[in-house]
């Protein structure tokens, strides 16, 4: 049982809060998922842009060659080409036609060139040929980005072999386009998808703010129950929630009632048992000639019955501990320890944290109090001090009297567990056994010493409040 | 003192009746809740003895029936669940004191004694008038330093007075407390006892210890002023 709590509270960690969980995916969302979105777009963008611009250099090349003719294995081109770009110096649309010397079907010499430029369009003039172009195998193209004129252009090569009388004439005509239109377009396009993006991240992180708080309400207001009733402030879950929770509620409601009652029920059974095993006792001790031994018996029997049916009726063995306000359970035994010694002049003074809850069963703490002020009412002379002390942590509760105090080897024997309930006396004795029992059975501690303020006997209880 | 006990095992109920008698109580026994209620109600009991398991009404809800009723009594709960929610269940109910079965029946005396002491304003078991001296629990009457021997019924009504001192208490006042529902209130006993006591405390009239006031009753007089 022990392995498997410690197995679940170490998932718990694991996995942390509900509200964590939807706040990691939304940031996941928005924060991961979205802006890989834009990345993709702005790729894709961008290829696109670069076929649209391929196919224009292959448009532009058919429409070069449809112009060009050889004759006498020379090359004639036009004076001006139809695209304008081609005879604007520096236009930033260029065409090269070189003049091949290798390839299967070329076996045209080198020498029958003069250079290996054949042509090129007004629009090159002013510039450097580039150095570098690509040869295609004829018929084939290649299209890439290359530096030129300190700029990156797109070039387009196409190699293409004109048939002759006299032999082949290989040739590859290059358009080359500055790519600055198409950067501006992408950039254009990036910064546009940028901004609706972050606006959409924006608008999106809202939103799920908003859901979150929306989702998250009833289980805040769930949460919020809860702790009222483990602070015992309420005593079942009362607001209305969505259908998933209403029916974890409704059956927490139905547990909590079930134990309730039980509890009840149980304690009644017992509190029957005691009637009916303690009245026989009582007729017996009434009956005047009861000799001392029989008179010692019934003094043991009784405490025994009193010790186990105290045992049998704490709830501390229950896994689920409602809270119980500390105060008004004081409030009540200083009424009653009020009336049972009202001749004896006690003051009882409280100093309590009002907000102060014992994690356990209302019985339970009666009995703890009701056990330690009787003590102290029966030891002290005038004065009684009942501190109660609480944190987040732990609460501790604090009874002194001004008596002769309390030995330190009558502490221990009294703390000493397992001690047999039929080894109790009167006074002190069956009272302290009973916190001291109780009082373990929470987890708590007991410290007996001596009250610095008043002299006497100083009952420390400390319980863990998580 | 005249008590009620409201205890339904019947064995206890003589027992205790039988105690009680002895140490001069006048004693009327209910067996249920019901009865204890209506004798409660109907007569001025100097205290009650209550056990909390009764039926048909338990003890904890005649308590809380009686002082709704204005019944002022002191009372004393006997229980057999000695946790303190009952303890204190049963104080905040109504009841004075409580008792948890098994006890000595010495201890009951010493409890109702106190708590009657309690509800007339007297402290301590010794109660002083003058030479006069009465301690309630070891029921010894003493005028100086000589113990004058009083029957049970004489008893009953000297504490009585001198419980009230200075107060005019009638006949059937007198009666009612000092014995139980069977007695006949009609009969001139009390004359002859209040007659028997003036003999044995105050024989030469020296203190005019009982007065007789004609029509209304008698006083015990306050001879500390």
């Amino acid at each position: 049982m022990k392995a498997e709590l410690g197995h679940s509270a170490k998932s718990v960690k694991k996995l942390s809060s509900l509200k964590t969980r939807l706040i990691s995916s939304t940031l996941l969302l928005t924060l991961i998922f979205l802006p890989l979105v834009g990345v993709g777009l702005n790729d894709a963008f961008r290829k696109q842009i670069e076929t649209a611009a391929e196919s224009e250099l292959n448009a532009y090349v058919y429409s070069i060659l449809a112009v060009a003719e050889v004759e006498d294995m020379q090359l004639q081109m036009p004076e001006a080409l139809l695209e304008d770009r081609f005879n604007l110096i520096q236009s930033g649309l260029y065409a090269l036609i070189m003049f091949d010397d290798n390839g299967s079907k070329r076996d045209v010499k080198r020498e029958e060139f003069d250079s290996p430029l054949g042509w090129q369009s007004n629009s090159l003039l002013g510039l450097d040929i580039p150095l570098t172009l690509p040869r295609p195998e004829a018929g084939g193209h290649s299209f890439r980005r290359q530096l030129f004129d300190g700029r990156d252009h797109l070039i387009y090569s196409f190699s293409a072999v004109f048939e002759q009388p006299d032999g082949y004439f290989p040739l590859t005509l290059h358009i080359i386009k500055d790519q600055r239109d198409m950067q501006r377009q992408i950039k254009v396009f990036r910064q546009e998808l940028w901004t609706w993006l972050l606006l959409l991240m924006g608008f999106l992180a809202l939103v799920q703010f908003s859901w979150l708080i929306w989702i998250l309400r009833p289980l805040k207001s769930f949460e919020t129950e809860l702790a009222a009733i483990q602070g015992g402030t309420a005593t079942q879950l009362s607001g209305s929630y969505p259908a998933e929770l209403q029916s974890v509620s409704s059956q927490l409601n139905q547990l909590l009632a079930t134990e309730r009652n039980q509890r009840k029920r149980y304690r009644n059974a017992l509190s029957d048992l005691a009637h009916s095993l303690k009245t026989p006792l009582a007729v017996i001790q009434s009956q005047s000639d009861l000799n001392s031994g029989l008179q010692e018996q019934i003094s043991t029997i009784d405490n025994i019955i009193s010790h186990q049916l105290s045992r049998a009726q704490s709830a501390a063995g229950l896994a689920w501990h409602l809270g119980t306000k500390v105060s008004p359970v004081v409030e009540k035994l200083r009424r009653s320890l009020a009336k049972i010694y009202a001749d004896n002049a006690l003051s009882i003074s409280v100093t309590i944290d009002d907000q102060a809850v014992f994690k356990g069963d209302e019985m339970d703490l009666t009995e703890l109090l009701g056990n330690l002020l009787d003590n102290a009412c029966k030891a002290a002379r005038t004065q009684i001090l009942l501190t109660v002390l609480s944190d987040d942590k732990k609460l501790d509760i604090v009874v002194e009297d001004d008596g002769d105090g309390i030995t330190q080897s009558r502490a221990d024997q009294l703390m000493q567990r397992g001690v047999r309930a039929d080894s109790y006396d009167q006074g002190h004795g069956v009272g302290l056994a009973i916190v001291s029992d109780m009082v373990d059975s929470y987890g708590g501690e007991v410290v007996i010493g001596q009250s610095e303020k008043l002299g006497g006997a100083r009952f420390m209880l400390s319980f863990k409040q998580s | 003192m005249r008590l009620l006990l409201v205890e339904d095992d019947p064995r206890l109920q003589i027992n205790l009746k039988q105690h009680l008698t002895q140490v001069n109580y006048s004693v009327d026994t209910a067996d249920d809740g019901e009865i204890g209620l209506f004798y409660g109600c109907e007569h001025d009991y100097d205290a009650a003895v209550i056990d909390v398991g009764l039926p048909k009404i338990d003890g904890i809800a005649l308590i809380k029936m009686l002082r709704d009723k204005n019944v002022n009594f002191p009372i004393l709960i006997l229980t057999a669940r000695d946790s303190w929610q009952d303890k204190v269940a049963g104080l905040d109910a109504g009841a004075d004191d409580y008792l948890t079965k098994p006890f000595h029946p010495e201890e009951l005396n010493a409890r109702l004694n106190a708590l009657i002491r309690r509800s007339v304003g007297k402290a301590s078991a010794d109660i002083r008038n003058g030479p006069y001296s009465i301690n309630t629990t070891t029921l010894e009457v003493r005028k100086g330093d000589h113990v004058i021997s009083l029957s049970a019924s004489e008893y009953r009504l000297f504490e009585y007075l001198m419980l009230h001192i200075d107060e005019v208490k009638s006949k059937t006042v007198l009666t009612e407390h000092i014995y139980d529902q069977d007695f006949d209130l009609d009969s001139n006993v009390i004359e002859v006892f209040i007659r028997r006591l003036r003999k044995k405390l105050d024989p030469e009239n020296e203190f005019s210890l009982i007065e007789t006031l004609r029509g209304q009753g008698y006083r015990l007089r306050n001879l500390e002023v």
